[in-house]
């Protein structure tokens, strides 16, 4: 349990940190919006 | 939620990973998606590494024992706030606050810099996610605090908290501290990416001034907080002991002091421009020392923790930075002469510039002195020790010289200064002051260090109001306003002088605190003595009652009542000096000295007893027949050191957040100061 729960944790916080840090590169308009441009 | 912190730590590692790959790609391509995600991994960083931290404590509340650390520093009995202190209280967990901070300082800078120039930016951000990096890779991989015991075991009980980690202090103390050493990590970055960037102008500094200053308040904090706490525990070798570790703390103080000093003197005049560099740089290399030496065990302290291999990751980061970060500004060399030049060694900036050498100059000594019980290891094979009176007697002409020069400031101005000027303005307080020393002397104050302390000590008060006078005369002839309508305007308007100035003071009054406890110290041991003997030292008349038990949750105590008079009182206060013996797998004893204050004289015949402190050490107590051993001490002066320390803080803080006009005619004095190019 306390395995799975460990992966469960590690793979969902890895997926919404990738997605947050790489929206910039995607979208590049996101870092500008950011700075209120 | 413990085994999310886990993940988060190293999910952490990756976000900063990603934070200076995408931070060196900012800065090669000079494309601006880049440098967002740059900031956004550190701001993710950031909150992984909270996450991580909210995990430990997690496992701290609900004593998991399968945690190795918190196995070491917890136990069932240990008081809540013990329990989420501990935290910080062993290697692995302090490393991770650590790097928690340093991920919220980066992520703050992300947010805050939003319109300086984008390469400078980049180059700062790459500089704190490759520090990011290895804070947070020594935390994950080299010393996790997540890691379980050997074999599964689950023991019924922790080690528990050393016990002189369990006081309040604990609660402040090294956060404050740590904050500090953290913070330096911002000025660092900044002066590197000006370094890297070419941008060596005046810019950098302004933009990381309240970061400095930010940074010295917390470090000071830090150190006199510890110092006070050092001051109540027995065996910390009292308020300051040159102890490796303190020494560690006060290096990156002194150099980010002549910091924050050359700053001034490159607003106002164009001068001293490398230097600010320099300091940055070693103040950086100084902080990321203080924990090499506590994890690497090279140094003996009581600080130190376990010997382990961590302290040669540090060894190794601390050489790469210092070759980088002195290579680069090699490099610029040609781009960091002075604007202007020293006009003369007479004025403020060189009395500035003298200031610096006198700082470095004793951080050097100090820094000598702390590593050469190393250096002997290496020549001869053995560890010796420096005694703490080698530091005292090669360090106090410095500060005798530094305190002197603190009231030369407000005596002297910009540019240049008539020889003659300055002996007019210069003689009323040193008069004042060599007048005092004399009425001193003649009060009994013989010992000479301290009594040359206390002449500097008058000489800078002295300096300070008189240079105050001279401004509250000149605005009330010019504004014709009332004598407190002008001392308020005064203050209020000019904030960063008075900040200044009332740091000097706090300064010269934390000195006069430390000079006066040291050299007329008085010390009577008592031994074995039965309840109700009369004991007598320097006018106190004690009187030890009786033995009390005192079994709480947390420890088994037994405190001695004593009785003590002070000299020309009627009523007796009570102390009460205990021995205590904590719960936890292993039963650690402290000793707890009671202490009683004279802050407040209560006749004319006590003022030379203001601010002294009795000290009370219980060296044995025998519960079978009631006997004590007691070592009583009268220190006097030493509340003036934590006035001092008070004081600090306020003329810190005032100098920090000065008015919007200050900076802006401290700026336009800059700019005047610089020479029109040709072209």
């Amino acid at each position: 349990m306390t395995i799975l729960g460990f992966l469960a944790a590690l793979f969902g916080l890895a997926l919404v940190t990738a997605l947050w840090v790489l929206l910039p590169l995607v979208r590049p308009d996101a870092g500008a919006e950011e700075r209120g441009e | 939620m413990t085994v999310i912190g886990q993940a988060a730590l190293l999910v952490a590692l990756l976000a900063s990973l990603w934070a200076l790959l995408a931070s060196i790609l900012a800065v090669a391509t000079r494309r601006e998606p880049f440098l967002a995600s740059a900031g956004r991994a550190l701001g993710a960083t950031f909150v992984l590494l909270a996450l991580a931290c909210l995990g430990l404590v997690r496992a701290f509340l609900a004593d998991d024992f399968s945690l190795e650390y918190v196995a070491d520093y917890s136990c069932r009995s240990q008081a809540l706030v013990y329990k989420l202190t501990a935290i910080w209280g062993g290697q692995s967990g302090s490393l991770l606050f650590w790097a928690t901070l340093l991920a919220l300082f980066a992520g703050l800078t992300v947010v805050t810099t939003r319109r300086l120039p984008r390469q400078l930016v980049a180059w700062t951000f790459l500089v704190e996610a490759a520090v990011l990096v290895f804070f947070v890779l020594v935390s994950a991989v080299v010393d996790n605090p997540f890691r379980r015991l050997p074999g599964g075991i689950v023991p019924a009980d922790g080690v528990g908290l050393n016990p002189l980690l369990r006081n309040p202090w604990m609660v402040a103390h090294p956060p404050a501290l740590y904050l500090g050493y953290v913070g330096i990590t911002v000025p660092f970055a900044f002066a590197l990416a000006a370094l890297a960037t070419g941008r060596v102008d005046g810019a950098w500094l302004r933009a990381i001034r309240r970061w400095s200053m930010f940074t010295f308040t917390f470090l000071s904090l830090g150190i006199f907080l510890g110092a006070y706490w050092a001051y109540l525990e027995l065996g910390w070798g009292g308020f300051w002991g040159w102890d490796p570790v303190e020494n560690a703390s006060f290096m990156p103080w002194l150099t980010m002091t002549a910091f924050l000093h050359s700053v001034l003197a490159h607003e106002r005049r164009g001068v001293l421009k490398g230097w600010a560099f320099v300091l940055v740089i070693l103040s950086f290399l100084l902080a990321v020392f203080g924990t090499f030496l506590t994890r690497s065990g090279i140094i003996s302290s009581v600080h130190a923790f376990a010997r382990t291999s961590i302290g040669w990751w540090f060894g190794g980061f601390l050489v790469l930075a210092a070759v980088l970060s002195f290579g680069l500004l090699l490099a610029r060399l040609g781009a960091l002469r002075p604007e202007n030049r020293l006009d003369s060694l007479l004025s403020r900036e060189g009395f500035l510039l003298l200031g610096n050498v006198l700082l470095v100059g004793l951080m050097l000594i100090i820094l000598w002195l702390t590593m050469r019980p190393a250096f002997d290891e290496l020549r001869t094979g053995v560890q010796s020790a420096v005694e703490p009176i080698v530091f005292t007697r090669a360090t106090r002409p410095w500060f005798v010289l530094l305190l002197f020069l603190m009231g030369m400031g407000p005596v002297t101005g910009w540019r240049r200064v008539a020889p003659a000027v300055l002996l007019r303005r210069t003689l009323p307080p040193a008069l004042g002051a060599l007048a005092g020393g004399v009425v001193l002397f003649l009060l009994g104050a013989r010992e000479p260090w301290s009594l040359a302390v206390f002449v500097a000590a008058l000489f800078t008060v002295l300096g300070v109001f008189q240079a105050l006078l001279a401004d509250w005369r000149a605005r009330r002839m010019h504004t014709g306003e009332g004598a407190l309508v002008a001392l308020g305007r005064l203050a209020l308007a000019n904030r960063r002088r008075w900040g200044a100035w009332v740091s000097h003071v706090a300064v010269v009054v934390m000195a006069v605190g430390i000079a006066a406890s040291t050299a007329y110290e008085k010390k009577r041991v008592f031994e074995s003595i039965a309840p109700g003997t009369a004991l007598e030292l320097d006018g106190y008349r004690l009187r030890y009652v009786q033995l009390e038990a005192r079994n709480l949750p947390e420890y088994d105590g037994l405190a001695a009542r004593i009785e003590v008079l002070r000299p020309g009182a009627s009523t007796p206060d009570v102390v009460w000096p205990e021995l205590r013996v904590y719960g936890g797998r292993e039963r650690q004893q402290t000793t707890e000295v009671a202490i009683l204050s004279t802050l407040l004289p209560r006749s004319p015949r006590e003022m030379r007893r203001l601010g002294e402190d009795l000290y009370v050490i219980p060296a044995g107590m025998d519960p079978g027949t009631g006997r004590v051993s007691l070592e009583v001490i009268v220190h006097p002066g030493i509340n003036w050191l934590w006035i001092g320390g008070i004081l600090l803080l306020v003329g810190t803080h005032l100098a920090a957040f000065p008015a919007p006009e200050e900076v802006a005619e401290a700026l336009a004095d800059g700019v005047a100061a610089r020479p029109v190019p040709a072209r």
